[in-house]
């Protein structure tokens, strides 16, 4: 599904990615953790291509298909999405608006016809029961006024409603209590899939007894310095980052 | 009945005309004198003419004027235009009007509308300005307002080549709330000023200025802001926000809000952004699947769309949407 060789990135002439290596096989989940600095939410962004994120050599394939020539609307088309850290808060667009024309996009970039609006509300509907969504919150501006639960569910909604194969999700725990992690965490479990894959970027073992990865890898100083199972992660939690790292 | 409008050109020495030029500009032109036509619609049972034309609106006590009124003022090129308006709505009376501004051609428009709003009355104020590019409008608004009464208003201003809003509100009666939103829509040439100046003479009253601009091309922005809240106009809240977009390297925008209080026991606050569409809600919705041409747009009509849901009627948010629409086409 994807994959990753060699890649180095930088931003403002200072190179963050240095050499990294991965690959995700269809169905899988891998964690990536790592300590503070050593290039995850980089990682991410280079990824789904962000401004600022300049890739300076190596590649990136999401089933074929090389990411770093697309612009980040035609990544979204090819099937990445990345769940923010931080959901960005956009006043005056509203959220079911925000979505149909995200969905619109997608479907009419990959050939698809667009969803007439009655259509688009049932697959809504049903999205939006199965994650616990009030419908009040669908009534306001993206992200607007949502507290950290409600955005992290929102990028779990967006996630359903895109139906992407490879999903990024960058440090989707930080800031949630233990409850609203779990409701994430069971939104996610849901949309697990043979066909989908997810990288989920974390810096607290926490998430990873939710949602189980198959492979932990630890990232630091840009480039993948271990790779394990699940029990990776518990070690790093007892140890911490210094001893492995090192 | 007050005497309005002075037909010499303003001084530009005036600390408040500063960044608007407009002697320079009404210079380039060669203009006669016309006698101001306005078209009105469902005004005229309120209607009176005085011998210097001042046109004369009242609205009597109590009276709840279901119907939008609407007034029309057609610039012809080559014209001066000086009109006064005067309208008077009694105490407890409840009217909206809605007004015009078109024309084609060069000319001046020069408008003075004196609005007097009574104890506990209600006035929607909504401009929609469809003007030409080639014309010069300077409207002078001044709003007096007494015990406990209401003023919402909202000015679309998007097509004159040199354009000045003034609004002058001056709160007389104790309880009254002004809420003032406009929407500067600028490109080519393009200069626009709205110069806004509050004053809170009387106490417990509530004002709020929001304006934006969307800047393009070489288009020039104005925006001046000031809240005066007087010695005895205690427990005041006043607020005032400006936020401008500029879409081109060579637009520009001029801001200067300004706070003067004398009272000791009031809330007042003010804040102003000049700035590019911002990367980080573009990288959001890009990354969502929407093209960077979508996602500009979304995102500038979700600018615009603030200052729109001000108005709360929906028929005439409508004529406004539809204006806008046209614009950012």
């Amino acid at each position: 599904m994807l994959k990753i060789k060699n890649l180095t990135a930088e931003i403002d002439g200072k190179q963050i990615i240095n050499g990294l290596d991965l690959e995700v096989k269809s169905g899988e989940v891998h964690a990536i953790m790592g300590p503070n600095g050593a290039g995850k939410s980089t990682l991410s962004y280079v990824l789904s291509g962000r401004d600022g994120y300049e890739v300076t050599g190596g590649t990136a394939e999401l089933d074929g298909v090389d990411l770093l020539s697309l612009d980040p609307n035609e990544r979204a088309a090819a099937g990445l999405f990345l769940a923010f850290q931080y959901p960005v808060e956009i006043p005056g667009v509203q959220m079911t608006n925000f979505l149909k024309t995200a969905l619109n996009s997608i479907r009419k970039s990959r050939g698809e016809s667009e969803l007439e609006a009655l259509d688009f509300l049932k697959l809504l509907k049903a999205k939006q029961k199965e994650l616990d969504i009030a419908d009040e919150m669908l009534k306001r501006a993206v992200n607007v006024g949502f507290s950290g639960g409600e955005k992290k569910r929102n990028e779990v909604l967006q996630m359903a409603m895109l139906e992407p194969k490879f999903c990024i999700l960058d440090e989707t725990d930080s800031g949630l209590d233990i409850d609203a992690l779990k409701i994430v965490a069971d939104g996610v479990n849901r949309l697990r899939a043979p066909d989908r894959s997810f990288l989920v970027i974390t810096h607290y073992q926490r998430l990873l007894d939710y949602i189980v990865p198959d492979v932990v890898h630890v990232l630091a100083k840009g480039k993948i310095v271990k790779s394990g199972g699940p029990e990776l992660a518990k070690e790093l939690e007892a140890k911490g980052y210094a001893e492995i790292v090192a | 009945m007050p005497k309005l409008l002075p037909k010499s050109l303003p001084d530009l020495d005036k600390e408040h005309w500063k960044y608007s030029n407009v002697n320079a500009v009404l210079a380039k032109f060669e203009l006669v004198d016309q006698k101001p036509v306005w078209e009105m619609t469902g005004a005229f049972e309120f209607m009176t003419v005085d011998q210097e034309d001042t046109i004369h609106l009242i609205i009597p006590k109590n009276r709840k004027v279901d119907k939008p009124i609407d007034l029309k003022l057609i610039g012809e090129d080559g014209k001066n235009l000086h009109t006064n308006v005067v309208i008077d709505v009694e105490e407890g009376a409840n009217v909206k009007f809605v007004e015009r501004q078109v024309g084609a051609g060069a000319y001046w428009k020069n408008i003075s509308i004196a609005l007097n709003i009574g104890a506990n009355a209600q006035v929607g104020y909504y401009r929609l300005c469809e003007e030409d590019p080639f014309c010069v409008v300077t409207e002078f608004m001044t709003v007096n307002m007494e015990r406990d009464a209401r003023f919402n208003a909202l000015v679309v201003n998007g097509c004159s080549g040199f354009g000045r809003n003034e609004f002058k509100v001056n709160m007389n009666g104790a309880g009254s709330e002004a809420d003032l939103a406009g929407l500067a829509l600028l490109r080519g040439k393009q200069h626009g000023d709205t110069t806004v100046c509050i004053d809170h003479i009387a106490p417990y009253c509530k004002s709020s200025q929001f304006f934006k601009t969307i800047l393009e091309d070489n288009s020039h922005g104005v925006y001046q802001g000031k809240i005066h809240v007087y010695k005895d106009a205690q427990k005041t809240d006043g607020y005032q926000l400006s936020n401008n977009l500029l879409l081109s390297p060579l637009a520009e925008m001029d801001v200067k809000p300004e706070l003067e209080i004398y009272a000791d026991d009031v809330k007042c606050s003010h804040g102003t952004t000049t700035g590019e569409l911002d990367e980080t809600p573009m990288f959001y919705l890009r990354s969502r699947g929407l093209n960077e041409e979508d996602a500009r747009h979304m995102l500038i009509e979700a600018f615009v769309g603030e200052v729109l849901d001000k108005v709360p009627d929906e028929q005439i948010r409508a004529l406004f949407d539809d204006r806008v629409k046209l614009w950012l086409k």
